[in-house]
């Protein structure tokens, strides 16, 4: 016989929305078990990776420079939606941001000044003091002296839902079966980007090449579960934000510290020593999250990012040492490259670097002329030895697919109406608002308000 | 661990902190890797003293164990903090006998049998001096001798190896340190700014109270000490002097300090979670600790019966407790302060340098 428990609010998923989910319902009134699927220490999913909340502000505060209004935010998130968004939504998120921060602080989150760096994103974006981690710590401090059952490694296996009504879930908990009533239920479990076999329907083998960033517990069956069960889909199957990391990165969880920002100091080929794409088109921050998708689309999804002893010293220092070695030759034999193509593409390069003045602050008028891709700025002759080299896969941040939700949480059905007593926050409802493109720090923000949200709704239904 | 490997260990995770950086919040070592890219021995040195060991960053940390980056930056600094009090102290083949707690016990047995040969040979007996007369047991002219070549080895000890370790933290682009850059690292070490906790080990928020005790009841009794020779030398006041005077009123006060200070830190070191120690430092730590709780109590318990007839051997037992935890000294934990304000000058010079250059 499986055991049986009951409580007001069942919130399934362990990371920022969840958190925010169940502090949230516990404040008015609910009573309320967090399942976590991952066991303790990997608690909080792909939040204990992040960093930083993206916060609307009308006045300098504490933690922020200047102000940011809910209509430069607004039009920030519009310039990356690329058409698609839910205005009324996103609206709603933007407003209700500049709430987070006192909000946050009253469950222990800490923030940090703004230091080196963070400067660049000090009007716009708060930090986390320690990171995404210790956020979660924080939260989970708060959840348990507010008497939150929290379970780990306990994972939703399956739903009961009749018509728009959930009843209740089965859960495996440390191998056992374990079946929650509950009044109201928050789905907060993340996306599906841990599910290498799901990313195989629509890359194919090629996703056996790409490396998970964060957790590998977001497998993404949550959102399944609720599909089968009615749910209305957002985001397209295949989208996900992609970045370039080093390929010598963990398959998963190796988090921020993979992250790679040589691409826009020389040049990048792949397995066939050709280069593919303009490296210095714009600011890396701006580009960043194009060179995951286009290194998913070249042969093997590796590239090399191949630089000289001239700039090897401009960029955020890397968590591997680089390859290195005293001719691009040989550089290019340690990387398995054929030698004399690598020679001849670097050759070609330096010969079309026009004279300009490298300034890595500006998009500069270093430039190459008559080589196909061109590179529009900071192109400069790889001609000082030694050369480095890292090697780049495609590091995968999230997905886009997920379910749709309401202003108030609620999960939207595909034929109509909304589901009674089920809400949906965090990465499984963040196509709602984008379903491409994406923003410092909009994740989180938009994870902890629409929690916030969904926790309140769903300890009113249970009352 | 060999040294090498524990070097390179360092490396390799101060690499990861480096391209990940979100501790940075956290305290004064996190700016100090910021502001490099490649890592000497003697930079992790100098972290490792920087670090007061509160623990954030591993609860922080994403990257800690079980994690196959294994990111450990409270274990991996108290490792180097032992590695480099071996390496830096003079002189340096005895660190490893001296530098744990059976070092301070044989210590303690070598003193005790030397006072009392001595208190026999001069005086005669140990046992049934009169009236607090602790000179009727021990010579002033023999506690002077000892305790001037005692205090002649902690001082060169001591010295040496501050010389050998600035030496080696600063670099030839280093710039000459400044009035200021003490005046700043004194201010940080005396509130023990950098001495925090951290809510994930809810004792350890206590350790900075703690702290102050040892530190500052160690001060007044070493205050004591030096009022109680100038009385005897230069007023020509012989001991025991009076519970009301000032001298006894220091060491009383003194000596609750540390009773408590010590006695709370060693409670705290009870809770910690030991996959955030470095089993070396940790017990050397509970081992200095353990040495300075002896000699306060047992200079209170001489307090209480120096009218008594047992007042010769407790004086013998105080006074070899003292004598020892001068004699390790140079390799105990009791020469940390020596290396931490060394690195809090070099990191208040650094951090002048970086702000003159805007970084
Ligand atoms: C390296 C990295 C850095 C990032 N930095 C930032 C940043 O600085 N700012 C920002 O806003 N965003 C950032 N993001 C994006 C951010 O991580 C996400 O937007 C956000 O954390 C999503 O929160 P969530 O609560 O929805 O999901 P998660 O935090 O991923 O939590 C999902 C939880 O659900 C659990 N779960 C999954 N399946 C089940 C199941 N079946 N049963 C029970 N539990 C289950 C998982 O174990 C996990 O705990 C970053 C992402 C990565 C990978
Ligand atoms: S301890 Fe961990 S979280 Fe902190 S800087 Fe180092 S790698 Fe990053
Ligand atoms: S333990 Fe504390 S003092 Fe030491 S490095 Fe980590 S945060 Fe800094």
């Amino acid at each position: 016989m499986t055991a049986s428990v009951a409580c007001d609010v069942l919130v399934v998923g362990g990371g920022n929305a969840a958190m925010a989910a169940a502090l949230s319902a516990c404040d008015h009134c609910a009573s309320v078990i967090v399942i976590e699927r991952a066991p303790k220490f990997y608690r909080g999913g792909n939040s204990r990776h992040t960093r930083d909340f993206r916060i609307m502000h009308e006045k300098p505060t504490e933690h922020m420079l200047a102000t940011y209004s809910p209509d430069e935010f607004l039009d920030d998130l519009r310039r990356v939606a690329g058409g698609e968004m839910d205005e009324g939504l996103a609206r709603l998120v933007v407003e209700r941001s500049e709430a987070l921060p006192a909000w946050l602080s009253q469950q222990g989150v800490r923030w940090q000044e703004p230091l080196a760096g963070t400067l660049h994103l000090a009007r716009t974006n708060m930090f986390m003091l320690g990171g995404g981690r210790a956020m979660m710590n924080a939260y989970y401090r708060t959840a348990e002296k507010k008497r939150i059952a929290i379970w780990y490694d306990a994972m939703l296996e399956d739903i009961d839902i009749a018509g728009n009504v959930f009843g209740s879930a089965q859960v495996r908990k440390n191998g056992e079966v374990v079946r929650i009533r509950a009044c109201a239920v928050v789905f907060a479990a993340g996306g599906y980007e841990a599910n290498i076999s799901w990313l195989r329907q629509h890359w194919g083998d090629a996703a056996d090449n790409f490396i998970i960033r964060g957790t590998a517990y977001n497998q993404g069956n949550t959102i399944d579960l609720l599909l089968s069960a009615g749910a209305e889909p957002v985001g397209h199957p295949q989208a996900f934000h992609a970045v370039a990391v080093d390929g010598r990165a963990p398959k998963f969880d190796g988090g921020i510290v993979t992250r790679l920002d040589s691409v826009p100091f020389g040049i990048v080929v792949n397995q066939r020593g050709e280069r593919f794409y303009d490296e210095g088109e714009d600011f890396w921050p701006k580009r960043y999250a194009i060179w995951g998708g286009l290194i998913a689309r070249q042969p093997g999804q590796v590239a090399y990012s191949i630089i000289d002893s001239k700039v090897v010293d401009k960029f955020m220092p890397s968590v591997f040492p680089p390859i290195v070695a005293s001719s691009v030759a040989d550089l290019a034999i340690r990387l398995g490259l054929d030698a004399s193509r690598v020679q001849q593409t670097v050759d070609t390069y330096n010969a079309a670097v026009q004279p300009g003045t490298f300034r890595p602050g500006d998009l500069d008028d270093c430039r190459t002329v008559g080589v196909e891709p061109c590179k529009s700025h900071w192109a400069q002759r790889i001609d000082t030895p030694p050369f480095y080299a890292y090697p780049l896969r495609a590091g995968i941040t999230f997905t886009y697919r997920g379910v749709r939700i309401g202003p108030d949480a609620r999960v939207q059905l595909a034929g109509g109406g909304a589901m009674e007593n089920a809400f949906a926050a965090g990465e499984m409802v963040a196509g709602n608002v984008l379903r491409r493109g994406y923003l410092a720090g909009f994740g989180l923000t938009m994870g902890a308000v629409v929690g916030r949200i969904a926790g309140e709704g769903a300890a009113r239904v249970a009352r | 661990m060999s040294q090498g490997e524990l070097m390179e260990e360092g490396k390799r995770q101060m690499r990861v902190c480096n391209a990940c950086r979100y501790c940075e919040g956290f305290c004064a070592v996190w700016r100090a890797i910021e502001w490099r890219r490649d890592y000497r021995d003697a930079d992790l040195a100098y972290f490792a003293n920087l670090c007061h060991d509160c623990k954030e960053c591993v609860f922080a940390c994403p990257f800690a164990p079980p994690h196959e980056f294994g990111i450990n930056p409270p274990r991996l600094f108290a490792a180097l903090r032992q590695a480099s009090y071996r390496k830096y102290v003079w002189p340096g083949p005895f660190a490893r006998v001296f530098q744990g707690g059976w070092g301070f016990m044989w210590a303690v047995i070598g003193a005790c049998i030397l006072f009392s040969v001595i208190s026999l040979v001069t005086q005669g007996r140990v046992f049934g001096a009169e009236g607090g007369l602790f000179y009727t047991v021990l010579s002033e002219a023999v506690l002077e001798a000892v305790f001037g070549a005692l205090a002649l080895w902690l001082v060169c000890g001591w010295g040496l190896g501050a010389w050998r370790f600035w030496r080696d933290i600063r670099t030839l682009d280093s710039s000459a340190v400044q009035v200021r850059d003490i005046l700043q690292a004194v201010r940080y070490a005396l509130s023990l700014r950098h001495l925090g906790g951290t809510k994930d080990e809810p004792l350890s928020r206590w350790r900075k109270w703690f702290h102050h005790g040892v530190f500052y009841g160690f001060l007044l009794d070493f205050a004591s000490t030096c009022l109680a020779a100038y009385e005897s030398h230069i007023l020509h006041k012989q001991a025991p002097y009076p519970v009301a005077s000032p001298v006894v009123l220091l060491g009383i006060i003194g000596g609750v300090g540390l009773l408590v200070g010590c006695a709370g830190l060693l409670y705290v070191k009870l809770g910690v979670n030991r996959d955030t120690v470095d089993e070396g430092a940790y017990q050397s730590g509970r081992a200095f600790l353990w040495s300075m709780l002896l000699v306060a109590a047992s200079g209170l318990l001489l307090l209480l019966l120096r009218k008594t007839s047992v007042m010769g051997p407790v004086l013998v037992i105080h006074l070899s407790f003292v004598a020892a935890l001068f004699f390790t000294a140079p390799y105990s934990k009791f020469g940390h302060f020596i290396y931490r304000c060394l690195a809090l000058v070099r990191y208040a010079e650094e951090e002048r340098m970086h702000r003159l250059s805007g970084h």
